[in-house]
């Protein structure tokens, strides 16, 4: 059920109830004021007129009663006098009976064929006086017709000024919600009309500084964020569908050339090498992507265990010294006792990939240091390389995605800048960090820094 | 025929180069920008295999500086940016082809036959006689520094006369190019179009640059800027 509809069913059920129960006592007290100031005038009335018939023969008449009836009965029950109300006993024998004993009130409705004020819904008060010649009763009397009026018309009051309440109360409720609400409704319409490819922080935040205000600038802070990500994920997209087109030009071009007709054995085979590799390059492109994609998606889940740290960087190594006489060994730096609690397959990877950046950034007699220890609660391991190290415009994007130090791929194989941007995926997965500097005395510098004490 | 290799990727220069070769061609390869620019200018090649990423500046520019030096052999862009934007603005910078990466070889050998069938005349993509100038592609027109305004049709009529440079146009051709078909209403809408046209570029600059041949049409004329 709508809010609006809610509320206000809500407010008319409280307001409806509220005036229920007022009318009711209101309606309540007020017939007891009323009754009450009638039995205090009767009992007035009756204080006079028995100090008139106190005294024994006294008189046989009563006198005049403008507002109601009075009657007075002897010892033995026979009505004596009567005034307003002819000649029927007011009381039945057996009430007079009571009455000689205490007073006795009661309401009754007299004759209607007494000439009187009779007819009436009338309140009796009647009283023993005691006489030298028995207890006579004397019994007077108010309409309370007027009393009763009142109550009546208070009632009809009520009975139509409620409901009317009711209903302008509801009214009332149904614009103030429908008004507090508008504004929520416009900002439905307005996200509704976004569009889930290109979300814009453009809700308009009202300038009422409440709830409603706050809620628009909540929404638009999470557009923003939402976007950012959404043209990262779009920019990322388009970039690797890009690195991917490079390398498959290249093999079909490859396979289509060695398709022509009259190639010698030799160029077929050259041809196949030539596209094996290239295949190769193409599935080491997929699996950083989807490595990367992975780790924006979910982040990277960690398998961390206790890690022998100098053997793993020293297999690193080894697996890139395929050439011993071409070039100078790399070198590995670790005290043997170095253990950590790191994933050792990501690590070796991020290893991996700065050793590869080293070997294709060095001249050929250029010395590689892959070096780690113990610093200040962290693992830091640091790849060192003679290189010429990184340029300057370039060092503060090097481990952004698709950034290549030469933005020219002119050499045979160019990575597609992906593989900084991997070790720092890696380092962060860890809570480290990732840095790269050139050294003053040339060469080029990337560290890992990631924490493993405390707790880890 | 001679073509010139534009591409940084060594790989991919060097199979284009050898796939081209042995169907017969002469291939000079660059690897960058400011090279193909070099190359282009120095040499007359029948066609240009281009790719848009470059060091240096890119394919786009490569081709614009090209086309500012005189250099009017066909170009093809070869590269692995295919979102239309690229594609658009590729052709507009006033190359002739656009091939997506991947590509066959079959498919470029066909194209480079098909843009090298059409001949080598000066095809500016902006349109220029004296001091009028006139881009197509962004729909803007100018005489000298100042910018005209024109309504579409007033546009076409304009572009039709900066295509034939002192041709006369006759009534009928006029008529036939810048108005279609389906058009059914007087002859004499040309007249009333070739005088608004006056009006925007000749009268405000003093100018008679668009006369009335009697008896035969209009013509441009084309004067020494």
């Amino acid at each position: 059920m709508p809010i609006r509809v809610r509320l206000t069913l809500l407010f008319a059920g409280g307001t409806a109830l509220v005036l229920v129960l007022a009318s009711v006592l209101f309606v309540h007290f007020m017939d007891r004021e009323l009754r009450g100031s009638i039995d205090s005038d009767l009992r007035a009335r009756s204080d006079t007129i028995s100090q008139l018939f106190s005294k024994a023969p006294g008189p046989v008449t009563l006198p005049n009663q403008p507002n109601g009836v009075a009657q007075v009965f002897d010892a033995a029950g026979r009505l004596v006098a009567s005034r307003g109300a002819g000649r029927a006993p007011l009381l039945t024998p057996a009430d007079l009976r009571a009455a000689t004993r205490r007073p006795l009130s009661v309401s009754r409705t007299l004759n209607e064929e007494l000439p009187t004020p009779a007819g009436d819904h009338t309140r009796l008060l009647a009283v023993p006086i005691s006489r030298a010649d028995g207890t006579w009763v004397l019994v007077v009397g108010s309409s309370l017709e007027p009393a009763d009026t009142a109550v009546d018309r208070l009632r009809f009051a009520i009975a139509i000024g409620g409901p009317a309440t009711v209903v302008i109360a509801v009214l009332a409720a149904w614009f103030l919600a429908s008004a507090a609400l508008r504004p929520v409704e416009r900002m439905r319409h307005q996200v509704a009309l976004m569009s889930p490819s290109e979300p814009q922080p453009a809700l308009s935040v009202p300038s009422t500084r409440d709830e409603v205000a706050a809620l628009a600038t909540t929404m638009n802070d999470l557009l923003s964020r939402v976007g950012v990500a959404i043209a990262r994920e779009r920019a990322f997209v388009a970039d690797a569908a890009h690195e991917l087109r490079t390398p498959l030009a290249i093999l079909r071009a490859e396979l289509e050339l060695a398709g022509r007709p009259g190639r010698s054995h030799e160029q077929l085979t050259q041809a196949i090498g030539a596209a094996a590799e290239e295949s190769d390059r193409l599935s080491r492109l997929a699996e950083d992507l989807l490595f990367l994609a992975r780790s924006d998606d979910a982040g990277q889940q960690l398998r961390r265990q206790p890690t022998d740290i100098r053997p793993l960087l020293a297999a690193a190594a080894a697996a890139r010294d395929v050439d011993p006489g071409e070039r100078p060994p790399i070198t590995v730096a670790a005290d043997p006792a170095l253990v950590a609690d790191v994933d050792p397959d990501r690590l070796r990877q991020a290893v991996d990939n700065l050793i590869d950046n080293a070997i294709r950034h060095s001249p050929p007699n250029g010395a590689i240091t892959v070096a780690g220890c113990r610093d200040n609660g962290a693992l830091v391991v640091a790849v060192t390389d003679d290189g010429p190290g990184f340029p300057p415009e370039f060092l503060p994007h090097a481990f952004e995605r698709f950034r290549r130090a030469d933005t020219a791929r002119a050499r045979v194989d160019g990575g597609a800048g992906l593989g900084l941007a991997i070790v720092r995926s890696i380092a962060e997965a860890h809570l480290g960090t990732a840095s790269a500097t050139n050294r003053p005395s040339g060469g080029a510098v990337v560290e890992v820094r990631l924490p493993v004490d405390q707790g880890h | 025929m001679r073509v010139l290799v534009v591409d940084d990727e060594i790989r991919m220069a060097g199979l284009v180069r050898r796939g081209l070769e042995e169907e017969g061609y002469a291939v000079d390869v660059a690897h960058d920008g400011p090279e193909a620019v070099w190359l282009g200018t120095e040499n007359t090649y029948d066609a240009i295999v281009l790719d848009v990423m470059l060091p240096g500046f890119d394919g786009f520019e490569v081709c614009q500086r090209l086309r500012q030096a005189n250099r009017w052999a066909p170009v093809i862009l070869l590269t692995a940016r295919g979102e239309v934007d690229d594609r658009v603005r590729g052709l507009d910078a006033g190359a002739d082809d656009y091939l997506v990466k991947p590509f066959s070889f079959a498919e470029l050998g066909a194209r480079l036959r098909a843009v090298t069938r059409r001949g080598q005349a000066a095809r500016p993509a902006v349109l220029a006689v004296g001091d009028l100038k006139l881009n197509p592609a962004t729909r803007r027109a100018w005489r000298g520094d100042d910018e005209l305004s024109l309504s579409p049709k007033e546009f076409a009529l304009l572009e039709l006369f900066l295509r034939h440079p002192g041709e006369v146009l006759t009534r009928t051709r006029l008529l036939e190019h810048v108005w279609d078909f389906a058009y059914d209403g007087l002859s004499n809408v040309v007249d009333q179009y070739v005088g608004y046209l006056r009006r925007k570029i000749d009268r405000p600059f003093g100018r008679n640059d668009l006369e009335t041949v009697r008896g035969a049409g209009y013509r441009l004329r084309v004067t020494a800027s």
